[in-house]
């Protein structure tokens, strides 16, 4: 290189210097539109749109998969408030206008802007990671059995109404534990009254 | 032929590019620093910004320079740094505009942060 080229790169690492909490809270920013983006597929796709089929699971699958969308949606909260504050300064009233308190003071906030980026973007791991586990398990486990719920119904038997749900008990259809024999009324209902 | 160090009369010239050259101001700079002439004195409240000040290796003549320690540009942390002699004492062949003896220009100087 060249002295211009060298004077020219020197002048470019002292830029840089000078503007470093820009450059982070720039970065921080772009960070914050990626996590809102992953919230938006988080409450789009599968994984809460996915809750409908959350119901197919097994109980105890459920309770786990409920867990982990508590944590997943606990990180990214705590991923998305630690973006904002990276990127974001709170004005306060300055004890020192000098130069060299203002030069302290944006390294400072420049080094704990750095801080909240990096363990936000921990967080925003965690919280993908649980998107993608929760959402690949709620696709690919086996669904639970449904077991089909007896009919309710109001039977009429020898001018005798009675109202329970159909079942069957040593190969005759009993309602409320009376055998259905001679039945004259059978309606099913939503509940007994 | 290589002219001795310190000479307050060196004409100015800027560093061809060699590793011998690199080595020899590298190898000035921590001498100055451990023998004083040059010192890092810590600026403001924070830890990390510091004036290097004292005699250029080269030309004996004051040079001084911000050090920042950790810079948060996108760098790794072990950090060199670009230290230019900017004396104001006069140097033959120094062209309009510029300051200093010459050196220092391309070469990268690792410095450590004072205990």
């Amino acid at each position: 290189m060249t002295k211009d080229d060298d004077d020219y790169w020197a002048e470019q690492v002292t830029t840089a210097r000078r503007t470093q909490l820009a450059t982070v809270r720039s970065a921080s920013k772009a960070w914050a539109a990626v996590f809102a983006g992953i919230l938006g597929l988080f409450s789009t796709v599968t994984f809460v749109g996915g809750l409908n089929g959350l119901n197919d699971l097994a109980a105890d699958s459920q309770t786990w998969v409920r867990w982990g969308i508590l944590i997943a949606a606990a990180a990214m909260l705590v991923a998305t408030v630690l973006s904002a504050l990276a990127s974001n300064s709170m004005p306060s009233v300055a004890d020192s206008v000098t130069g060299g308190a203002f030069r302290d003071r944006s390294k400072k906030l420049a080094v704990r802007s750095l801080l909240f980026l990096r363990i936000s973007m921990g967080f925003a791991m965690i919280a993908a990671l649980m998107v993608i586990v929760g959402s690949g398990y709620i696709v690919l486990a086996p669904k639970a059995v449904s077991s089909t719920k007896p009919p309710t119904v109001v039977a009429v038997i020898d001018g005798t109404a009675y109202c329970g749900p159909l079942t069957e008990t040593g190969g005759k259809l009993t309602v409320d534990g009376q055998a259905i024999t001679s039945v004259t009324v059978l309606t099913e209902v939503a509940a007994c009254p | 032929m290589t002219r001795e160090w310190p000479d307050p009369k060196v004409p100015y010239e800027y560093p061809q590019q060699s590793d011998t050259n690199a080595r020899r101001w590298r190898d000035a700079i921590a001498l100055a620093l451990d023998t004083g002439t040059l010192r890092l004195i810590p600026k403001g409240e924070g830890n990390d910004f510091y004036e290097l000040v004292g005699a250029c290796p080269r030309c004996m003549h004051t040079l001084g320079k911000e050090i920042e320690f950790n810079p948060i540009i996108g760098l790794e942390e072990k950090v060199e740094y670009n230290i230019d002699c900017n004396c104001p004492a006069a140097h033959q062949g120094r062209p309009e505009g510029e300051s200093g003896c010459g050196w220092g220009g391309w070469i990268g100087v690792q410095l450590s942060r004072p205990s």
